[in-house]
């Protein structure tokens, strides 16, 4: 080999190692990105499970159930306010008054007696909730305690006083503190302060335990007040709700308050409709129940709520995410499309050549601008004006307009060269048969780059979709499905988006622990989405390109 | 040559010499410029009613230039203009205000050197000039596509797939699709710019066969690089040589007894 051949060799590994390490990196990251992301599905199926058989989810059951009755009560104590408020326009003394004040004050009498009621279910719920929750941090501390039981084993501690064996640990129903304590010291003493730092020794005591000194396993007492207490409380509450009712006299100052108590009512019998529906749910409860994994897999895919550091259970549902992200993108790609595409077909068909030359710079230049930058813009006069119409400065309106900006020279310059590829031989054919310059446009340039334009908007959706900064700071970051209800008023509704909560919670979350790797599957979400969207821009791409 | 009388071309255009025709294309004293570089010098040339005339010359001689300035194709072109002289057909100037350019290429139409069909079916390309120009009726279109793709000569090869892409057609057929497309507006002159430079022998023998019969109806000018072609289809031809007009006559007398040294050595091959 002479000194040419060798220098020429060596040009090639060269620029085939660069070639060579991008796609090699594109695939560390892919993987890591699945290797982190995977295992949410059985964290989260573990998680959801221990919510289940701490009794939790009976729980919280029975809480919204409470929640109906005092948004019930919510009507009664709205009647009763603006009945007081009406009376301090009547003389005082004069016999409107007096009948006035007995009218309120049996409406009074009303609102506390449903109150009391209401309150057989809070006390018991109250109780649920604290049982549960002592429950849960026995799971978990029992599922701490076996892990770390297992690294002790695997790593040959000598057993000394944590002699329990893991088939031992797995039958417990409840850890003393002071057994707590002794672990963790064992585990400090062997310098395993990694595993020591797993082992709470004061677990439950903060919510107060039932019973002091111990955290238990409350299931079966859970279990078994479900079947015996519960019903009791529903047959005295049904009997209270409706003898207060029958007792009551409807007799109101306000014709408005007629009509409400009659919603009230209404509302009333509605919920006494659904209490076999609570009954059957919470008598029938069975902790024991297995959660399939496939239940996580829903349960993350098709989730309404994104819940996190809750004190009852964490949810990891995309899709109010990826709802977010998806109408911001939508509205960015709506204002986006007719900006980029007819500036596109401006500067290729109408332009001169001096317009051009400020024109297309000007526009490209847009996508060089930072984007926290646009962001500031946002927050300071586009917020402003997003007010105006909304009544509030950071929604999906705001965020939109910005990434429209933000896409525009993406869409402008994909499309134009979408335009420009179109043979000059189109244009000309097209003119010499006596069509003007807009009918060419119309019917043979523009339809010729259809492929390409669709392409490019493809690529600028998929822009739109991974910008991070500009939704963190305008789409006002409430984790929410749009209301579609509200009519036109969906697309000015503050959302959160997938690209935010990732760069918004990253940073904060525990490594390893289910939030963490339920953000790693948001981003692999994402992921797939970007992938989506390039492969169907690239095929649209091809098809084009083989057509001349 | 024997049989040619040596004239002019103002009135050697015709066989008949007896008989005075007014010019098609009457082009005078003409300066055409791209920016600041003339490339056509002083052309004057009359074309006649339904003959064919070939441009030859080198490369870069101008002579598609100035078939580009014959339906104004050239205005596309920045900086594009004429020095002086002027084009008239049928004795209005092509650059007068009152010319709506639109209405010129209907009457002019015009064949490019590589076949460009739209990427549309069969149909859709020759009822493409129609359209443009509001014809509605679908009966209209349909007879006037039939009657185009006849005169073309391709009705019998497309007639049962007219609505399938005309990026399936060969090379051949696609050019004399572009032709029925051009035809179907109904010109009076149709300016062809190489339009068998990109087609085998077999084709390009086709499409000569078709110019030939279009003479019956049409004014034709060619632009050629191939001397076999002129000679096989021309009535008469130009020569140029940078740009100017060297020599324009009969085909058969330039071919056999050109009067300018220039034109023999062309056409002898002694330079192109």
């Amino acid at each position: 080999m002479n000194s040419s051949q060798r220098k020429d060799h060596w040009i090639k590994i060269f620029f085939a190692s660069n070639a060579v390490t991008s796609i090699i990196i594109l695939g560390l990251i892919t993987l890591f990105l699945f290797k982190e992301g995977v295992e949410f599905f059985g964290q989260y199926r573990d998680a959801l499970e221990r919510y289940r058989k701490s009794g939790m989810e009976y729980a919280t059951v029975v809480t919204k159930q409470h929640d109906d009755q005092t948004l019930l009560y919510r009507y009664l104590e709205s009647i009763l306010s603006q009945e007081v408020e009406s009376m301090e326009g009547i003389a005082i003394d004069s016999t409107k008054k007096i009948q006035a004040q007995e009218k309120t004050k049996a409406l009074l009498q009303l609102t506390r007696e449903f109150q009391n009621t209401k309150e057989f279910l809070l006390v018991y719920e109250k109780k649920m909730v604290k049982w549960a929750a002592e429950t849960k941090l026995f799971l978990l501390t029992k599922s701490d305690l076996i892990d770390v039981k297992k690294q002790a084993i695997s790593s040959d501690l000598p057993e000394e006083d944590f002699s329990e064996s893991i088939e031992e640990l797995i039958d417990r129903q409840s850890f003393s503190h002071t057994e707590l304590a002794r672990w963790q010291n064992y585990f400090i003493r062997h310098k395993r302060e990694d595993l020591a730092k797993r082992i709470n020794p004061m677990v439950g005591t903060e919510s107060g335990t039932h019973k002091t000194g111990e955290i238990n396993n409350l299931t079966s007492i859970i279990q078994e007040s479900a079947i015996s207490q519960y019903p009791d409380i529903l047959t005295k509450q049904d009997n209270r709700f409706s003898t207060i009712l029958s007792d009551y006299k409807p007799s109101f100052i306000l014709s408005k308050s007629e009509t409400d108590f009659k919603k009230a009512k209404d509302a009333l019998s509605e919920y006494l409709v659904n209490v076999p529906l609570y009954k059957e749910r919470l008598t029938t409860w069975d902790p024991t129940k297995d959660y399939p994994l496939h239940r996580a897999f829903s349960g993350f895919l098709l989730g309404k709520d994104w819940v996190t550091n809750s004190a009852r259970q964490d949810w990891y549902g995309v899709l109010p995410l990826l709802s977010g992200s998806l109408l911001v993108s939508l509205i960015a790609l709506a204002l986006a499309i007719p900006f980029g595409v007819g500036s596109a077909i401006y500067v290729n068909q109408v332009a001169t050549a001096h317009e051009q030359t400020f024109i297309k710079p000007g526009i490209e230049f847009i996508s060089a601008i930072p984007s926290v930058l646009i962001g500031f813009f946002g927050i300071a006069v586009l917020g402003g004006m997003v007010n105006l119409i909304a009544g509030e400065r950071l929604n999906s309106l705001t965020a939109g307009f910005l990434l429209a900006l933000m896409t525009v020279p993406t869409i402008f310059t994909l499309a134009e060269d979408a335009l420009n590829n179109v043979p000059r031989a189109l244009r000309d054919a097209s003119l010499s048969l006596g069509a003007t310059r807009w009918q060419t446009c119309a019917r043979v340039i523009f339809p010729s780059a259809i492929t390409g334009i669709i392409s490019a908007i493809l690529l600028g959706f998929g822009r739109v979709i991974g910008e991070t900064m500009v939704v963190l700071l305008c789409a006002g970051n409430r984790i929410a499905i749009p209301n579609v209800s509200s009519g036109l008023g969906v697309f000015a509704q503050p959302v959160h988006t997938m690209t935010g909560i990732i760069a918004q919670e990253m940073g904060e979350v525990e490594f390893g622990s289910i939030h963490y790797r339920a953000l790693f599957m948001v981003g692999i979400a994402l992921f797939l989405i970007a992938l989506l969207v390039n492969f169907l821009s690239q095929t649209i791409a091809g098809r084009y390109k083989a057509s001349y | 040559m024997q049989e040619a009388p040596t004239a002019n071309p103002e009135n050697s255009s015709s066989e008949n010499t007896e008989e005075y025709r007014e010019p098609a294309i009457r082009i005078k004293e003409l300066d055409f410029l791209y920016g600041n570089n003339q490339v056509i010098h002083n052309v004057t040339l009359d074309i006649f009613p339904k003959e064919i005339m070939a441009f030859i010359g080198p490369s870069g001689c101008g002579k598609s230039t100035l078939l580009r300035c014959l339906n104004r194709m050239n205005d596309l072109v920045e900086g594009a203009r004429i020095g002086k002289g002027s084009i008239e057909i049928h004795g209005v100037d092509l650059h007068d205000k009152s010319v709506d350019v639109i209405e010129l290429r209907k009457k002019v139409g015009m064949v490019f050197q590589k076949s460009n069909p739209f990427p549309k079916s069969i149909y859709q390309n020759v009822a493409y000039g129609l359209q443009i120009q509001g014809v509605k009726s679908k009966r209209v279109v349909d007879q006037k596509v039939e009657e185009s793709l006849r005169k073309a000569a391709l009705w019998e090869e497309v007639k049962d797939r007219l609505n399938e892409n005309a990026y399936g057609l060969s090379g051949g057929q696609q050019q004399r699709l572009c032709i029925a497309r051009t035809l179907a507006v109904e010109p009076e002159i149709i300016l062809m710019d190489e339009p068998c430079s990109a087609l085998d022998p077999v084709a390009t023998g086709r499409v000569e066969e078709l110019i030939l019969e279009l003479k019956n109806e049409y004014t034709i000018v060619v632009v050629t690089h191939n001397m076999q072609q002129a000679g096989r289809i021309s009535d008469r031809t130009a020569f140029f040589y940078l740009g100017k007009l060297i020599e324009c006559d009969l085909t058969k007398k330039i071919f056999l007894n050109p009067s300018k040294q220039q034109t023999e050595d062309y056409i002898s091959g002694k330079f192109g």
